[in-house]
């Protein structure tokens, strides 16, 4: 008897419903950015910054979504490589004249850098779970306090101001991002960019190896997968999307300050996402729309006790919807779907 | 209480420059202050300014002498501050002062007849909240001014967003000036609260007459402090005096233990404090437990902490634009009044009168522009309205649209009460290089 | 024998604090398609295991996968190599649908060896369809019984490119017809690949059939078919005949 080896190739029927929910998917994207795109025209002056803010703060979520819904890895540190890309993108930005792509690139590859060197010594060097999370909540604490303290560099506790505006050559033309509208499509810019490359993710095998991670991290390596790498990828392409992502409100603000980079902060995005429901995609942005939503109404209803009634929602949507609101509703469309079959064959 | 950043490296020779000019631009000041000091602390403060004001009281009548209700198109002026978060203290008492001067106009035929329409927005000390709040309230609201701000960088994130849409920004609270590279000149800001020289200047040569020239420091690690501190030694320069140690902690400190150290062996006259909201009062209380007698000198004292906690508070001197002991007709009904809407024991504190000043200076602008609500109209109006504020009468400089105050030195006493011990009338801010007239 | 289809210890030898769990024990598998390792409790039969997989490091010893010497590799190299595991606990992904429990082992990856015998082509739909969960392919494995659990890891240890599959008790709380179900599925497999099978049952290890191994504290008692084990009296005094009178 010789030993055989054996390889597996994906089966027909099953390529054939992959095909049709990745259209179907494709098409629900394209309808929301489309809808996206012609949101302006509806909106007051106001609520085109606030809708370009909130795209930025999805493009956050939706790294935070990633590295904790999918791979299991809860970080307090999505703060603080938003803060280096809002950081990044204000002091280039203020201080020198660069091609807007440089910028947009910083802002990506420094946050992106740090978390792959701090991605390799704390996941090869088997630190995970609730022990990641608090190196996670150092290094934010650590972030920040660089930022206050290097004054020079960073405008220390009022941070960077009147940040200007995002420019970005195209072959011979230029895309100017600067006016109110301009700000708003780039945070739509962005966050497409983001969401492909978050629905790329969950269709990819490496998606459905960090969900096998997050399940049970030795049987994965016992399949032979490179745990750590894996996980060390995940942390570095959350930052550099959590990176992106604060490049780009710099942008939109026109300013990066050190509650950009905070512990807080850190917190908001965790709870937009757990709010939406951390295993969804969808979550991470129903979570943010309907916070950052809530937070600018809330708060101007009640100016001097807002934070109590926001709070009040969160703790009362975790305790009915632990699986967040988006996963609620899937556990509500799923038990119908079952009832009815269970009609059906009565 | 004002924070801010310092994006460049400091040239010594400018703050030398700054440090003589405001020597030598209240130098005058302090003979005048020197010399009536017996006599001011004997009478009361309220003697008549020869300007024209529009006077806090000055109530529009109509024909049969009842105060007017003001019917026409509400002039809408949005409010910024800390009302959550950790000063969210100090805000609250800014609203109610800001609400305070808003009622009263209202309620005496408004402005040119027309009401205030007061918009509330939060900061939550947030400056990513800073800036939606302001364009909030700029492109939503569509107010015509902001009033309000503690920390410098609210302040620095209001006024990234409401010059380019033409809203003046009213700050109200003490700050480092143009100390530490923040924004102390801009067509779009009027500070009605004080920047150094009309605060520290005034409060050295009191204090090397009555206490000693040696400091020692201790403050919150951050620009406002440290700007502070630099101010104070390029005072004592002239004044032949020294800062024999600085010691700075991080915000949230609960151990102040090295500092002591420090003090025990400095042998200082003056333990000059600038640490902020509750660091403070943990500092005060281990003060006291550590038995030390040096004087302190608190830029962060006011009413409302001294009377909240009177026996760690007791003997501290500050200096600020407005203290509830002032005397005078002007400061009893603003108390009167401000007690009556938010309780018996409550005390309005400089950046408080500061806002209602402010709702007043705006007033008084608007209506010296006919009325017109359009900034380049009122801005240039500013400088020519005093009004007699419960501290005193009070102007715009026109160079620099910081608030022309009197200056109050105050100590606490065991009840809790700051009693004033010397002032200066009519500090002209100094803002080096700013000619926005 | 052909060294290059072998998995053998050398003269391992290893220690939890005091305890000598496995002694001096040189083993050999390879020479027959399926292999059941028994022994009674303590006898160090999952540490042999474990030793395979290189989650135990031995004291002293070595491993030898086709002749290589693999001591001291960790478990991610050794799975590559096409050394893969079922554990005594059935450890599947709770959260993902059987359809990707299979997926992720199909995908796994491993060394391309040089020379090895030709690819049989197993899509995971096949490989479903022979564990019986076809109509389950969408189901959450948490949602699934225990056999079918069992089932599942077996399915994708063989997905993942085994050369040798080393299963845990995979007959462990199963009923019989369950039971004759797994025995079923480990004989397709072993015509793949070598499999070596911990169990208690030995009415399980009959229907296995192949050549038994007998260790007993820590050394190897006797290597041979199930007839020459059950013929051998010091077994019988220190293993089977106790498990016959329970």
């Amino acid at each position: 008897m010789t030993a055989v080896d054996t390889v597996a190739v994906p089966n027909n029927a099953n390529s054939a419903r992959d095909w049709i929910s990745g259209a179907r998917t494709l098409g629900g994207t394209g309808l929301l950015l489309a809808a996206l795109a012609i949101l302006p025209s509806f909106l007051g002056p106001f609520n085109i910054v606030l809708g370009a803010q909130i795209l930025a703060y999805s493009v956050v979520a939706l790294s935070l979504q990633l590295l904790w819904g999918r791979a299991g890895q809860l970080s307090f540190g999505q703060a603080a490589f938003f803060g280096m890309g809002a950081y990044a993108y204000a002091i280039l930005g203020t201080r020198y004249e660069l091609n807007g792509w440089y910028i947009l690139a910083a802002a990506l590859v420094i946050p992106a850098g740090t978390a792959l060197i701090l991605g390799y010594f704390l996941f090869f060097g088997r630190v995970r779970d609730a022990y990641f999370s608090i190196v996670t909540l150092a290094f934010v604490l650590v972030a920040n306090q660089v930022v206050i303290s290097w004054r020079s560099v960073t405008g220390g506790d009022t941070g960077l101001t009147r940040v200007p505006g995002l420019v970005l050559p195209f072959g011979g033309f230029e895309v100017d991002f600067t006016s109110r509208n301009g700000r708003y499509y780039l945070g739509l810019l962005i966050f497409s960019i983001a969401l492909f490359v978050a629905l790329l993710v969950r269709r990819s095998s490496f998606g459905l190896v960090l969900e096998a991670i997050r399940d049970d991290e030795n049987r994965a390596s016992f399949l032979g997968y490179n745990t750590p790498m894996y996980l060390t990828m995940a942390f570095t392409l959350s930052a550099a999307l959590a990176g992106v992502a604060g490049g780009a409100f710099a942008s939109i603000s026109t300013l990066a300050a050190p509650d950009m980079i905070d512990q807080f902060l850190s917190i908001q995005i965790l709870t937009w996402v757990a709010i939406g429901g951390r295993n969804y995609l969808a979550g991470a942005l129903v979570g943010t729309v309907v916070m950052r939503v809530l937070n600018n109404q809330v708060s101007d209803v009640l100016p001097e006790s807002w934070p109590l009634v926001v709070g009040l929602f969160f703790v009362v949507v975790v305790m009915f919807f632990p699986a967040g609101l988006v996963g609620g509703l899937a556990k509500l469309r799923a038990q119908l779907a079952s009832r009815r079959v269970e009609k059906a064959r009565a | 209480m004002s924070k801010s950043n310092n994006n460049s490296i400091e040239d010594p020779r400018e703050s030398n420059k700054l440090g003589r000019r405001l020597v030598l631009k209240t130098g005058l000041g302090f003979g005048a202050a020197a010399a009536l000091a017996p006599v001011l602390a004997a009478c009361s403060s309220d003697a008549a300014d020869e300007t024209s004001n529009t006077g806090s009281n000055d109530t529009a009548t109509s024909p049969d002498g009842t105060p007017a209700e003001a019917t026409g198109d509400p002039i809408k002026v949005g409010y910024i501050g800390d009302l959550t978060g950790v000063l969210a203290q100090q805000g609250q008492i800014q609203l109610n002062c800001f609400e305070l001067a808003v009622k009263q106009i209202n309620e005496s035929g408004g402005i040119g007849g027309r009401p205030i329409e007061a918009v509330t927005e939060d900061t939550a000390s947030d400056s990513a909240q800073a800036i939606e709040k302001s364009t909030k309230l700029a492109l939503e609201d569509e107010v015509v001014t902001v009033i309000g701000g503690i920390t410098s960088s609210v302040r620095e994130a209001a006024l990234t967003v409401l010059p380019n849409e033409k809203i003046p920004f009213f700050y109200t609270t003490f700050y480092e000036g143009a100390a530490a590279g923040a924004t102390a000149c801009d067509e779009y800001l009027i500070a009605t609260g004080q920047i150094p020289n009309q605060q520290v200047a005034p409060l050295v040569p009191y204090l090397s007459e009555n206490v000693g020239k040696k400091y020692i420091v201790v403050g919150n690690d951050y620009i406002w402090p440290r700007g502070m501190t630099e101010v104070l030694e390029e005072l004592l320069v002239e004044e032949g005096g020294e800062v024999v140690s600085s010691t700075y902690f991080p915000l949230g400190t609960t151990d102040f233990g090295p500092f002591f150290k420090e003090l025990a062996d400095a042998d200082a006259d003056i333990c000059w404090v600038t640490l902020v909201g509750s660091d403070q009062d943990t500092f005060l209380q281990q003060y006291k437990q550590f038995g030390a007698t040096t004087q302190i000198v608190s830029l962060s004292m006011n009413d409302d902490i001294a009377a909240t906690n009177p026996e760690i508070s007791e003997g501290v001197i500050t200096v600020q634009n407005y203290l509830a002991g002032i005397e005078s007709g002007n400061n009893t009904k603003f108390l009167e009044e401000y007690r009556a809407e938010n309780g018996a024991d409550t005390f309005p504190i400089a950046i408080g009168e500061g806002a209602y000043n402010s709702v007043y200076l705006f007033k008084g602008a608007v209506e010296a522009a006919d009325g017109s609500t359009d900034p380049t109209d009122w801005i240039p109006k500013l400088s020519g309205v005093s009004f007699d504020s419960p501290s005193g009468s009070i102007g715009i400089d026109a160079d620099t649209q910081h608030a022309i105050t009197n200056s109050y030195i105050g100590k606490v006493g065991a009840d809790g009460v700051i009693e004033i011990l010397d002032e200066e009338k009519a500090v002209v801010p100094v803002v080096e290089g700013c000619i926005l007239s | 024998m052909d060294e290059s289809q072998s998995l053998a210890l050398e003269s391992v030898t290893v220690r939890f604090g005091g305890l000598t769990v496995l002694d001096d024990l040189s083993l050999r598998f390879g020479h027959s398609p399926i292999s059941s390792l028994i022994g009674p409790n303590g006898a160090g039969k999952t540490t042999v295991f474990n030793t395979f997989s290189g989650i135990v490091k031995p004291v002293s010893g070595s491993l030898l996968l086709n002749g290589k010497d693999m001591t001291g590799h960790s478990p991610i190299e050794i799975a590559r190599a096409g050394v893969v595991r079922k554990f005594q606990v059935p450890t599947v992904f709770h959260n993902l649908s059987v359809g990707n429990n299979l997926k992720v082992a199909a995908q796994s990856p491993r060394i391309e060896t040089a020379g090895s015998a030709k690819d049989i082509r197993w899509s995971t739909g096949d490989v479903a369809e022979k564990l019986g969960l076809s109509s389950k392919m969408k189901t959450l494995a948490a949602e699934l019984s225990h056999g079918e659990r069992q089932w599942l890891e077996i399915g994708m240890a063989f997905l993942a490119h085994p050369r040798f599959l080393l299963l845990d008790e995979p007959a462990a709380g199963l009923g019989p017809e369950e039971s004759d179900h797994t025995a079923g599925l480990i004989r397709t497999i072993s015509e793949f690949c070598k499999t070596i099978v911990i169990e208690h049952d030995m009415r399980f290890i009959r229907e296995l059939g192949g050549d038994v191994t007998v260790l007993h504290q820590g050394r190897l008692l006797k290597q041979g078919t199930m007839e020459e084990i059950e013929a051998d009296h010091i077994v019988r005094d220190v293993y089977l005949g106790r498990d016959a009178d329970a």
